[in-house]
């Protein structure tokens, strides 16, 4: 019997054998779903954030169209006060959904993606109510590709091989293969590699078929590079995989024993371990409470409208320029818009100190990560996807600072409240958030992958050594 | 006889160093997702009291503010945690946990934990009711997958059946030592219950004791559907081995896959709103439809007018003895307050049809069965939530009203200039928190518990008829 | 009549089959069956692979029902009655299975507690450990590292723990080597001289001719012929063994009443 037959042998018994059909028809539709309902949540997402857009840049464009009027004397300026008002713009900021939010969902699903920004809100109401997702949902997570590789591809893969040496063994056939011309390394190899490659096969069709429906028309060639680095990350964890169970085969033990051993890698992996350094982080660097927060900025706001007097004088006392004299407009505007400001300002250290914690956290798990490769790997994907924490937190913040800028632009005609002029307004910056890049996506997963595959060939060697021995051991016998 | 068969299997447990190890790592486990899951409670209770405390502060000193100014900052309900949540947070951490009452409007909950976890929380969480739902069946299955199909490979099975141990004995006996050695999990659970008591519970479930001897029993018929089902698989596989794969194939489909799978395909069917457009929607039907431009809101508008004029017998507002701007506000919340009936109404029923074809695909996986008995009973599921967002809103439409009565009573002719001060704030009640009964809870949760007890009954009969069929079988042998 | 109703006239028999046939889905593997073994006797069955001695003997176990006749154990018909014709029994299989984290004694207490035999203590276990020829040390090793000879010493002990009266030993020396073969038989001597009806299925003739006080001899499921090794000798008890191996046209019934 030779390779050639081994592996022939192997390829009719996956077509053959209801178990293993079974086992790889049904990855192969959780992969289908997993995709195509991820298609279906970037799409969701892309809506949202165009026809937010949409109806944001609508009414900017009819408030623009008042102020552009007044300007023109097309309106009497006594006929529209309200044309032009400081207070009043808004601006939409969003963060675009991740070139692979379809294959890993991570945080965009909870956290905010769209911010209507405006000076009537103060920076810990930025995002509005958001908060409509189902909880049920939330809490179980996504059934992403990301998922479905990270959890159900190993364990395929065990189920489908960890049979492959101590099967003969028990069923005392090894002997008799042995006796053919072949090593135990090759028939190991032929049997893992029709079994790895079948796994392997369909997971590069999900994927595929995830880039090309996921797509929105023309992001294709867009999100391809990022998908690039993606399957280098699912290649990364396929190719640990394949060594450690090559690796919990040769050591030659009995078939029961090696699942035992596998299930026991797989359950560490994915759930002990993950669930050890989540606890672990969150307890180490615990956020500020929310609840405080809430707390400090309500009060902060109820101290500005009782002292909004004194906080106009020191407005006053910074900006000699303005006189607040021939104040046209109603006090409640200024009043909001100072209260606001006191806000912002005060909660700027709470707000610093969370995103320090998270920052802290984030150092803390790119080192332990190491412990656990599905930590790693959803990490690395998240990131390649563009739905990582850090993009999302990062949103938030620039969302704040942008507010911040906003205000900073228009403070002048609040306090004095005078209208702003259309190159006044046409000047005001618009939000911009960077998208992730691909150097930035390759540079960050750059060391978990190397990682993966280093640990791989290291496991893939020690297995390779073992084989090696356990055959000079039963030509001994 | 029984009394040897489990001395016997007792005796091989002890010496089986797999099972001391998986007991001692989940014993380990389950104490630290204790204190992680006491300290989180713990934390959350006391920032809940500051909080509330806060609120009051900042509300009776808010000084001298027009009632309706007031109602627009108003006040905060924070949802409470329950001490049982030591055990089982159920969806504490994805639901808000703040509702904001302010008039005009009905906030959903804000302020979800899980926007401030690190990514990977969603893989797992370090929770007692998360290590027993997970690791007490792996236990279970670990020391009863080779039950029947070891005493069969290793010939045993048929000197026991010549010494005349029928196989109900058999069974009984297996299942009796497995349940024992899982039962030395308990006190993890002892130790999330102790810490429970020890938390700073102001709002006390109502029925602690009911709901702690549910919790118990649900988990004893979920642990022992695993072990009838592993004994029952064992008994009619040809080898243990098969058992085991075939066994954690189960256990990760019923604890890991299916209720992703589950939750994702119940948002496909029965999706939640999109934000934007659920507050778009809702705003204008319940405010622009009131104060809007419409004809519709104008005919509204002149309706109330003509009303309260036909009430009082005047013909004037300004003859009114009561301040009608406060009157039209009322008048806006009781119209305002149908239509947050019906979105809300709709929001929910969204999360709740998703929470029934969450519960269809309890049928292949008791964890799903379990869950949602264990997180009702623990007051941390989506029915706990509802009730307390339900409650919070009906205080909402009481206090709104209490601020407006106090503008139309005391407003005069100031009308908005109207304003109360730190004596009216001070006589205003808290809003006071009781959950809903056992009784509630149970009527929510037949349907999971008929569930659970069909799938112990099920995986009863399995191992009750499996080893009846082994004996038979080995009788034939 | 059949040279077994002659011998066991007067004394009520330990096992006995009547007219026991068995088919597996139309194949017949037990055609009328007609044995008889009472205590103190030592019946062997002699006969190729797939003669139907298992069969015979799980029928008295049990573990099968007859398509036809009776199996009885100690006055008892095995049918009716199968729990409590077991207590009587002793079986020892050609590999007899113990578990290997325990040692030789738990198994020993173990299989004892399960057919009744609860109240032991250690020194009663110990001294039928004894009696089947195991020493006290070896009784307290695991057994996974026992050879086969002690594991159906460990039987033996088995079974005497359990005061079986009847014995079914399903080709218990295959297997073992001479001096184990040798200990068994001496065992099996033992037995038999304290009242025990012992039915051996074997393919060993010379263990049979030393062991049995009736050599019965079985083909396609019916006993072709019984013999008194007393009365001959080895060499002639195989020839006569090998002369129905190569006849099969010989009709079994007729055999039976020879
Ligand atoms: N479970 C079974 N199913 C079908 N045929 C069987 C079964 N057990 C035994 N037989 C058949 O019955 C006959 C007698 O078998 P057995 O009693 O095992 O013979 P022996 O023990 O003398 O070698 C054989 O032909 C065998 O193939
Ligand atoms: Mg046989």
């Amino acid at each position: 019997m030779s390779v050639q037959a081994i592996t022939s042998q192997e390829k009719k018994a996956l077509k053959t054998e209801p178990m293993q059909l079974v086992l790889l028809v049904t990855f192969l539709i959780a992969s289908l779903y997993a995709v195509l309902q991820g298609t279906f949540f970037r799409q969701a997402q892309m809506e949202a954030i165009t026809s937010f857009t949409a109806a944001q840049e609508e009414s900017i464009g009819a408030w623009r169209d008042r102020l552009i009027a007044v300007e023109n004397g097309t309106t009497a300026p006594t006929e529209d006060r309200w044309a032009g008002l400081a207070m009043d713009v808004t601006f939409p900021a969003t963060i675009s959904p991740g070139p692979l939010s379809d294959l890993a969902h991570g945080v965009s699903d909870v956290k905010p993606a769209a911010s209507r920004v405006s000076l009537w809100r103060s920076v810990d109401r930025l995002f509005g109510n958001y908060q409509f997702q189902s909880p049920i949902d939330t809490a179980a997570g996504a059934f992403d590709l990301a998922f479905v590789i990270i959890f159900i591809m190993p364990l395929l893969m065990i189920a489908l091989s960890y049979d492959a040496l101590s099967e003969d063994r028990e069923l005392g056939r090894l002997g008799l293969l042995l006796s053919q011309p072949i090593s135990i390394r090759q028939l190991v190899a032929a049997r893992l590699k029709v079994r790895f490659g079948a796994v392997a096969v369909i997971v590069l069709i999900a994927c595929l078929v995830g880039l090309i429906a996921g797509s929105a028309g023309q992001d294709i060639g867009a999100r391809l590079p990022f998908m690039g680095i993606w399957l280098l990350v699912a290649a990364a964890y396929f190719a640990l995989w394949a060594a450690l169970i090559a690796w919990a085969i040769s050591l030659n033990l009995k078939g029961e024993t090696t699942a035992l051993l596998l299930a026991g890698i797989w359950i560490v992996n994915g759930l002990v371990g993950p669930a050890s350094l989540s606890a672990a982080a969150e307890g180490l660097y615990p956020t500020p409470s929310r609840l405080a927060f809430l707390s400090e900025a309500r009060e902060a706001s109820a101290a500005a409208y009782k002292s909004q007097a004194d906080i106009m004088q020191g407005m006053l006392l910074d900006h000699p320029d303005l006189t607040a004299e021939n104040y046209s407009i109603p006090e409640y505007i200024r009043t909001a818009f100072l209260v606001n400001k006191t806000v912002d300002d005060s909660v700027v250290p709470i707000l610093a100190k969370f995103d320090a914690v998270q920052a802290e956290r984030r150092s803390f798990l790119s080192k332990l990560q190491f412990a656990a490769p599905s930590v790693l790997t959803l990490q690395a994907f998240n990131l390649a996807a563009g739905t990582d924490l850090e993009r999302h937190i990062a949103f938030e913040k620039s969302v704040r600072d942008y507010k911040q800028s906003v205000a900073e632009a228009v403070e002048g005609n609040v306090i004095v409240g005078e209208r702003l002029s259309l190159a006044q307004y046409d000047a005001l910056p618009r939000f911009y958030h960077q998208g992730p890049t691909v150097s930035g996506a390759l540079g960050s997963i750059f060391i978990p992958v190397l990682f993966l595959l280093a640990l791989s060939t290291l496991l893939g060697t020690i297995a390779h050594a073992n084989l090696g021995n356990l055959q000079n051991r039963i030509r001994e016998n | 006889m029984i009394k040897a068969i489990i001395w016997k299997e007792l005796l091989q447990y002890r010496r089986d160093g797999r099972i001391l190890a998986v007991l001692l790592i989940t014993l380990a486990l389950g104490f630290a997702a204790t204190l992680n899951s006491w300290s989180t409670v713990e934390t959350q209770q006391r920032e809940r009291q500051a909080a509330v405390a806060s609120d009051r502060a900042t509300w009776d000193n808010q000084g001298k503010k027009n009632p309706h100014s007031a109602a627009h900052f108003s006040r905060y309900a924070f949802q409470p945690t329950s001490s049982l949540s030591v055990f089982d947070p159920g969806l504490k951490d994805y639901m808000g946990s703040a509702i904001w009452l302010e008039a005009h409007y009905r906030d959903p909950a804000t302020l979800r934990s899980v926007e401030d976890a690190v990514e990977i929380q969603r893989f797992a969480r370090l929770t007692p009711a998360w290590i027993l739902q997970v690791f007490a069946p792996l236990l279970a299955i670990l020391l009863a997958f080779a039950g029947i199909a070891a005493e069969r490979e290793r010939g045993t099975l048929r000197q026991i059946m010549s010494s005349g141990v029928p196989p109900q004995h058999l069974f009984v006996g297996k299942a009796i030592a497995a349940l024992c050695i899982v039962g030395l999990l308990a006190p993890s659970v002892i130790a999330a219950v102790a810490l429970a008591a020890n938390t700073h519970d102001e709002v006390g479930l109502p029925g602690t004791g009911g709901r702690l001897a549910g919790i118990v029993l649900s988990y004893i018929l979920y642990i022992g559907a695993f072990t009838f089902a592993a004994i029952g698989i064992s008994a009619r596989v040809a080898k243990s081995k098969t058992a085991l794969v075939v066994l954690v194939g189960f256990w990760a489909a019923s604890v890991v896959f299916v209720p992703r799978l589950a939750s994702d395909v119940g948002s496909a069917l029965s999706p939640a709103p999109s934000a934007a457009d659920f507050q778009a929607r809702m705003s204008d039907d319940a405010s622009g439809a009131f104060w809007g431009g419409s004809e519709e809101a104008q005919q509204r508008r002149a309706d109330v007018e003509a009303n309260v004029l036909k009430q009082y017998g005047v013909d004037k507002i300004e003859d009114l003895p009561i301040n009608y701007d406060g009157y039209l506000l009322q008048e806006s919340e009781e119209f305002a307050n149908g239509v947050f009936d019906r979105y809300y109404d709709e929001l929910w029923g969204t999360y709740e049809a998703q929470s029934d074809i969450v519960r269809l695909f309890s049928i292949v996986s008791p964890t799903l069965a379990l869950s949602n008995i264990s997180s009702a009973l623990a007051g941390s599921d989506l029915f706990a939530h509802r009730h307390f967002a339900d409650s919070a809103e009906l205080f909402r439409r009481d206090f709104v009203k209490l601020l407006n009565e106090e503008m139309i009573q005391k407003g005069g002719q100031d009308g908005y200039g109207y304003m109360a001060d730190n004596d009216f704030w001070q006589t205003n009640p808290d809003f006071t928190y009781t959950p809903p009964p056992l009784g509630a809870v149970m009527s929510n949760i037949w349907v999971d518990i008929l569930v659970l007890l069909g799938w112990t009954f099920a995986a009863l009969l399995l191992a009750f008829r499996g080893v009846r069929f082994s004996f038979k079988q080995e009788a034939v042998a | 009549m059949s040279l077994t109703d002659e011998f066991t006239s007067g004394q009520q028999a330990m096992l006995q089959t009547t007219n026991l046939r068995k088919t597996f889905d139309g194949v017949v593997a037990l055609e009328g069956l007609n044995i008889s073994v009472k205590p103190g006797e030592t019946l062997c069955l002699l006969g190729a692979n797939g003669a139907g001695k298992t069969t015979t003997i799980n029928l008295l176990l049990g573990f099968l029902e007859p398509t036809s006749g009776e199996a009885f154990v100690n006055g008892r018909n095995v049918a009716e009655e199968p729990v409590e014709t077991k207590r009587d029994l002793a079986y020892i299989p050609e590999q007899v299975a113990l578990y290997p984290s325990l040692s030789g004694l738990e198994n020993l207490k173990y299989f004892a507690a399960l057919a009744g035999q609860d109240s032991y203590s250690d020194a009663d276990l110990y001294a039928f450990i004894e009696r089947s020829g195991l020493s006290k040390e070896q009784a307290d090793r695991s057994v996974s590292a026992y050879s086969k000879g002690m594991r159906q010493k460990i039987g033996v002990a088995t079974a005497l723990a359990k005061q079986a009266k009847a014995f079914l030993l399903d080709e218990p020396l295959s297997g073992l080597d001479p001096s184990a073969a040798n200990e068994f038989a001496r065992l099996a001597g033992e037995l038999r001289a304290s009242g025990a009806a012992i039915l051996m299925a074997t393919h060993d003739i010379f263990r049979a001719t030393e062991l049995a006080s009736r050599i019965g001899i079985m083909k396609a499921g019916q006993l072709v012929e019984e013999l008194d090794p007393q009365a001959l000798h080895g060499k002639e008890i195989e020839a006569i063994y090998l002369n129905h191996m190569r006849t099969d046209h010989a009709a079994p019934a007729k055999g039976a009443a020879a």
